[in-house]
């Protein structure tokens, strides 16, 4: 199923980008962990040469204070942090979203920009081949950055004077470092799937963004739609929908945001769920984005290359799609910046949301139509 | 044989190929011509699966080339521009082409290579007359049977254009591979093409071969008597080419004895049949400005 010619040819249009998100990658892994140490250097050295200015707060004499003792949460010393803030979680994930919606639209979306894509689609491979093997270029490229850099950071932290923070925690480390890996690839197969979407790798972005926000996104539309015409409901519900399996499935910014990285190393409990749900919930949605994305991929309409949207049947949906949503947008926006709120500004702001997504909608679905030869 | 079977497409709900049907035997060079928007390059776009058809099949030996890609090593597209593999200097196109098509004659390819005194270098520091040679190099030296090409003359020099129409001559007279060509180069196709296929708005207009291609129009010089008769410059069925004095130039789409009549009607006082070129042909056929196709 997998071929090494497609490889070969992959590889030469995103070695570049490969190789720069492993160079980054690297950088991101290990940089802010060497930083966040020189921080605690700092804070220490400076409890140290002025315990008057901590006294509210560090207890203890500093002087008979070791390293150790400032990172001890149970005791009475003054508490610098913990394991958490070494992990550069935040970084990592920020590249994998940039990289993995590069690399994508390039394997796809600048393909269909040029002749690339007849040219491929014209070799005698299938088009489930041509789709695996750029699936599986991206995430190779998101193994290398996570295996490389993660084991630099684990023995940056292993050879340091903190290594004790490691020390009952090394599991957990490798399960956050599992975790970033996960949510790499999630990235990037959504943004592969939606190459299938846009015709073309700008387009393929915006589908990238619509996706990642989409699940959150119409959920706080709705919230916020509701909390507009009757405020003093309970919105308890929106709350669980946030926190549910199903949507840490479906959004994988959602699974981030309800992995707490402190409470991991902190509770058994949470470290549980992180284990089952935490790094379950990518694996499922990288499974549906991977299937959804090969079935479009071997469905997508080849004559629309250029075009914002690549199925043109669907055209009217995505329409109504656009409008809903920024309708919601315009309400929720309107009644928001005035006090008391109001389901008459809600309503304006509706109206207007509704009409200007009904513009751009025309001009992104209609109009916008790189012309290529067809 | 390569058979192209009812192949019909929709794009924007607007029909592009609507019931296509040929097949292309052992050594055949076929001129595909037709007007912008034809739909000359859908057609070939369809043919190697880039773009699915809504129903009709490509069957090669008995298989769908739909659904066996692998049939695709005997049926090469190769595109109007050699943009797919601009970032690739000469020598990688090879590797790839050879990893691609086990049947790749490098030998086959250097010897193309060396007559046209192409450099390795990235091919889009080539000319465009090097890019084409390039290309369809490549696509020769796969030895495959059949090659669709579209537009391969497009934009190049008349040398550059001589050395493609060679090159495709060599590979037929010496592989017995068959070559599609699409081209609005009518006056080339005609040096090389054994059948021609007209395409109008997505239908085959005409299949035939370029001999009966020929014979199937007419294009006659009158000289009349007096003046040309106001009754033929409004006929709908002939295409005024010119008229200076008492000489008129018209081509008609069917040599018909109605016409022949109508002219012997008026008197004529000299009749000369001028041999149809095929764009000639296409012009009366699928009418248009022949600069226009």
């Amino acid at each position: 199923m997998l071929s090494k010619v497609l490889l070969k040819k992959d590889w030469k249009q995103v070695s570049l980008l490969w190789i720069l998100l492993v160079f980054l990658g690297v950088v991101a892994f290990t940089v802010p962990v060497w930083t966040q140490m020189q921080v605690y250097e700092e804070q220490i050295r400076n409890i140290q040469e002025n315990p008057s200015d901590y006294l509210d707060v560090v207890q203890e004499d500093v002087e008979t204070m070791n390293t150790e003792d400032f990172f001890n949460s149970n005791s009475d010393y003054g508490y610098l942090g913990g394991l958490e803030a070494l992990i550069p979680m935040g970084v990592v994930l920020f590249l994998y979203v940039i990289f993995g919606a590069l690399m994508a639209s390039v394997l796809i979306g600048s393909e269909r920009n040029s002749q690339m894509s007849d040219f491929s689609m014209s070799l005698p491979y299938t088009r489930t081949q041509l789709y695996i093997s750029k699936w599986v270029i991206g995430i190779t490229g998101i193994i290398a950055t996570t295996l490389v850099g993660g084991t630099l950071m684990f023995l940056i932290i292993r050879l340091s004077d903190y290594s004790f923070l490691l020390e009952g925690n090394e599991m957990k480390v490798l399960g956050l470092i599992l975790f970033l890996l996960l949510s790499g690839i999630s990235f990037f197969s959504v943004s592969l799937w939606m190459g299938s979407f846009g015709g073309e790798a700008i387009s393929q972005v915006v589908w990238t963004f619509v996706a990642l926000v989409f699940p959150m996104g119409i959920l706080l539309l709705i919230q916020g739609s509701l909390f507009a015409f009757s405020p003093n409901a309970s919105y308890l519900f929106f709350e669980e929908a946030f926190e549910s399996v199903p949507m840490r499935i479906l959004s994988p910014l959602n699974n981030i945001i309800n992995t707490d990285m402190y409470l991991i190393f902190d509770s058994r409990a949470e470290w549980t769920e992180f284990l089952t749900i935490g790094l379950s919930s990518p694996i499922i949605f990288i499974v549906l984005t991977f299937g959804l994305g090969l079935w479009m991929f071997k469905e997508s309409p080849q004559e629309n290359n250029g075009r914002f949207f690549m199925f043109s049947n669907w055209l009217w949906l995505i329409h109504i799609i656009i409008i809903i949503c920024f309708a919601m947008f315009g309400g929720v926006f309107f009644s928001g910046i005035f006090y008391p709120q109001s389901v008459t500004l809600y309503l304006v702001g509706f109206v207007i949301g509704a009409f200007l997504a009904h513009l751009l909608a025309k001009r992104l679905l209609y109009r916008f139509n790189l012309k290529l030869k067809s | 044989m390569l058979t192209v079977e009812h192949l019909s497409k929709k794009i924007d709900r607007q029909t592009v190929l609507d019931g296509i049907d040929f097949s292309v035997e052992p050594g055949e060079i076929i001129a595909l011509v037709g007007r912008n928007g034809a739909g000359k390059t859908t057609l070939l776009r369809t043919m190697v699966g880039i773009i699915r058809p809504d129903t009709g099949d490509v069957v090669y030996g008995k298989k769908s080339i739909f659904k066996d890609a692998g049939l695709k090593r005997d049926v090469i597209f190769v595109p109007d521009s050699a943009d797919a593999l601009k970032h690739y200097t000469v020598d990688e196109a090879v590797g790839l082409y050879e990893s691609i098509y086990p049947s790749f004659s490098r030998s086959a390819f250097r010897e193309t290579l060396t007559r046209y005194n192409i450099e390795n270098k990235k091919i889009r520091q080539l000319s465009k007359g090097q890019k084409a040679l390039v290309t369809l190099s490549l696509a020769f030296a796969v030895q495959a049977k059949y090659y669709l090409l579209d537009e391969p003359t497009d934009g190049l020099d008349v040398v550059a254009k001589s050395d493609v129409l060679k090159l495709m001559i060599a590979q037929v007279e010496s592989r017995n591979c068959s070559i599609i060509v699409s081209s609005h180069q009518l006056h080339e196709l005609e040096r090389i093409a054994d059948k021609v296929i007209m395409i109008e708005t997505g239908r085959v207009k005409a299949i035939m071969s370029l001999e009966e291609a020929r014979t199937s129009s007419v294009k006659w010089q009158v000289v009349f008597n007096d003046h040309v008769p106001v009754e033929l410059l409004e006929r709908k069925d002939i295409e005024i080419v010119s008229v200076t004095g008492r000489v008129v130039l018209f081509m008609a789409k069917e040599r018909t004895e109605e016409l022949e009549a109508f002219i012997d009607a008026h008197d004529p006082m000299l009749i000369e049949e001028i041999p149809m070129s095929l764009e000639d042909v296409f012009r009366v056929q699928l009418g248009g400005e022949a600069h226009a196709v």
